[in-house]
């Protein structure tokens, strides 16, 4: 599990400039909106769209999704709860690479 | 030691906290070059100014819009025509530039009086332009002159004209990346709002952070076009004035040049909850993704796959045509600093090509974490790079091609290596499917280009 894992943190770093907002705030918003969405989409759940934000969120997710199943074949093999574990476990990494742990001195600065 | 000290940095230690080289296992919370900090003095620094950032990479891109540089003239001949953005008006932006021409005696006794009469002069030359940006530069920030109040003198006494103040000095950040960060929230603050588009679509986007380089922003508008959105403003290529005050109107903002542009982006989303989607648009399989992606927010799915075929099967032969004949060479990316994260990966999928170092000159810490993500192992990435440091990233790599500006440039010519112009292009435009095939056949040209050989020669020895 942890080398799937591995597999898509590499691939949403290389791939998703969401991941690089310009502030923490930002960031963490757009991590979480859109591997939930991702993990919704890989179960089989439906994607509520009720603001903007939510179907911009929605838009990533679903090109992502399409990409994962191309370059990940295996993720198509996994249980839905496996298929969580795997994008929770990418998240959880990303968060701590790009917001938690970051070096950018400029991710907490109030204004923009 | 991830992070590098060059040889040519020796009596400049403070060096080493800007130049990185990617390990195997390794991430940007290990180890992240400094940016957008002071260069470190030693180090002659390629940057430019901040009111050239205002200037040069955003409001002189505007179509309909008199340019009056409040200062020496010199400020406006530096930042004029040598970024090559047309329009469809005339190419007025490219021809014409105003200035102050500020001396010795406005420094002394002030030059408000002096502004007030250009400006008049200036809408009196073009009595069919009635919006103008009136830069202040540095002499005129340091004596203190308030071009706002003259500008809103102007504006009553000939109540027809709009004028917005860019009040970014070049002393005012570290390098053009302040330029475009003053400019952005300025505006925001100012202008969005204050002007009611005509809506013809039920799909609307501001496109943000593209300058129509060598005609980009047409390229943009027709795919936008023919999936039926309409693009209310252009931020700023190709754009008028008034559609850049208008910007509140758009249900997306699609934002490709973050760090020119993101300010506004995030301000338009917390005042206008209008949310911001990022996008490459240099790249095959980058720009049908972001094709894709607005197709998705829109539900106009088909019509994006529509464009996306229909330019496939149009540029797609010609662009394995060059991978051919690319693949394997080693290039470098030695521009301001989006360009690396956009161009790294678009360059080795779609070309086959190795980038093997990239230079930044104003991006910030936000642009490394998106390049270091995006590139290879053992490749260099430098801040804020000076030309000793160039030589010897040279010598190590024994590069085919460098992607950078025309000062760098010429320095590589007289080493004979192919270089392409990295912020104006070559021969652009170099966006989209037909923009990607254009690049390619620029950097096969200047790979294959008999004046390496010839230049080699030396012909007072009759070889």
């Amino acid at each position: 599990m942890q080398d799937k894992i591995e597999q898509l943190f590499l691939y949403f770093q290389e791939r998703c400039l969401w991941q690089f907002h310009s502030r923490s705030w930002d960031r963490e918003d757009n991590i979480n909106g859109i591997t939930d969405d991702v993990i919704k989409l890989l179960t089989g759940k439906r994607v509520e769209m009720e603001t903007p934000e939510d179907k911009c969120h929605y838009a990533d997710s679903r090109i992502l999704v399409d990409d994962l199943k191309k370059r990940f074949p295996w993720i198509l093999e996994l249980k839905d709860s496996e298929r969580s574990a795997v994008v929770e476990g990418a998240r959880d990494k990303l968060m701590a690479v790009v917001v938690t742990n970051s070096k950018n001195a400029e991710l907490n600065n109030e204004n923009y | 030691m991830p992070l590098k000290l060059f040889e040519c940095d020796t009596v400049i230690p403070e060096r080493k906290r800007h130049v990185y080289i990617k390990q195997p296992g390794e991430d940007t919370s290990m180890f992240l070059p400094s940016a957008n900090i002071d260069t470190i003095p030693g180090s002659l620094s390629e940057r430019g100014c901040s009111y050239c950032g205002a200037k040069l990479v955003i409001g002189g891109v505007l179509k309909d819009t008199i340019q009056l540089i409040h200062g020496p003239v010199g400020c406006a001949y530096n930042t004029w025509h040598t970024k090559r953005y047309p329009s469809d008006k005339d190419n007025y932006q490219l021809k014409y530039v105003c200035s102050t021409d500020v001396k010795e005696k406005n420094v002394v006794f002030g030059a408000e009086k002096l502004l007030k009469k250009n400006i008049l002069e200036a809408f009196a030359a073009f009595p069919d332009y009635k919006r103008m940006i009136i830069y202040t530069t540095c002499a005129t920030a340091l004596i203190g002159d308030d071009p706002k109040a003259v500008a809103k003198e102007v504006e009553k006494e000939l109540g027809d004209v709009d004028i917005f103040c860019s009040q970014c000095a070049g002393f005012a950040g570290v390098s053009q990346s302040k330029g475009h960060h003053v400019f952005n929230i300025d505006w925001m603050d100012e202008k969005v709002g204050t002007f009611e588009p005509e809506i013809h679509s039920d799909y609307t986007v501001n496109m943000i952070g593209d300058y129509n380089i060598q005609g980009d922003s047409v390229v943009l508008s027709d795919y936008f076009h023919r999936m039926g959105i309409q693009v209310v403003a252009h931020f700023t290529g190709n754009e008028t004035y008034d559609a850049l005050r208008s910007m509140h109107r758009a249900q997306l903002n699609v934002v490709n040049c973050a760090r020119s542009a993101g300010y506004i982006a995030n301000e338009l989303k917390k005042k206008y909850g209008i949310p911001r989607l990022d996008v490459d648009t240099w790249g095959f399989n980058y720009v049908a993704e972001s094709l894709r992606k607005v197709g998705t927010f829109f539900g106009l799915e088909d019509k994006a796959e529509q464009v996306i075929a229909e330019d496939y099967a149009k540029w797609e032969p010609k662009l394995k045509w060059y991978k051919e004949r690319l693949e394997g060479k080693k290039v470098c990316i030695w521009t301001g600093g989006p360009r690396l994260w956009h161009w790294t990966k678009a360059l080795e999928d779609d070309l086959g090509v190795e980038v093997v170092a990239m230079a930044s000159k104003f991006g910030h810490q936000e642009d490394f974490e998106k390049v270091i993500a995006r590139g290879n192992i053992g490749t260099i990435y430098i801040d804020d790079g000076n030309e000793l440091e160039f030589f010897e990233v040279l010598k190590e790599k024994k590069v085919d091609l460098i992607f950078t500006g025309p000062r760098v440039g010429e320095l590589v010519k007289k080493l004979h290596i192919p270089y392409i112009n990295g912020h104006a292009y070559h021969n652009g435009p170099y966006m989209g499917f037909e923009g990607w095939v254009n690049c390619a056949r620029d950097m096969y040209n200047g790979i294959n280009s008999p004046i390496w050989k010839l230049a080699g020669k030396d012909i007072r020895k009759g070889e």
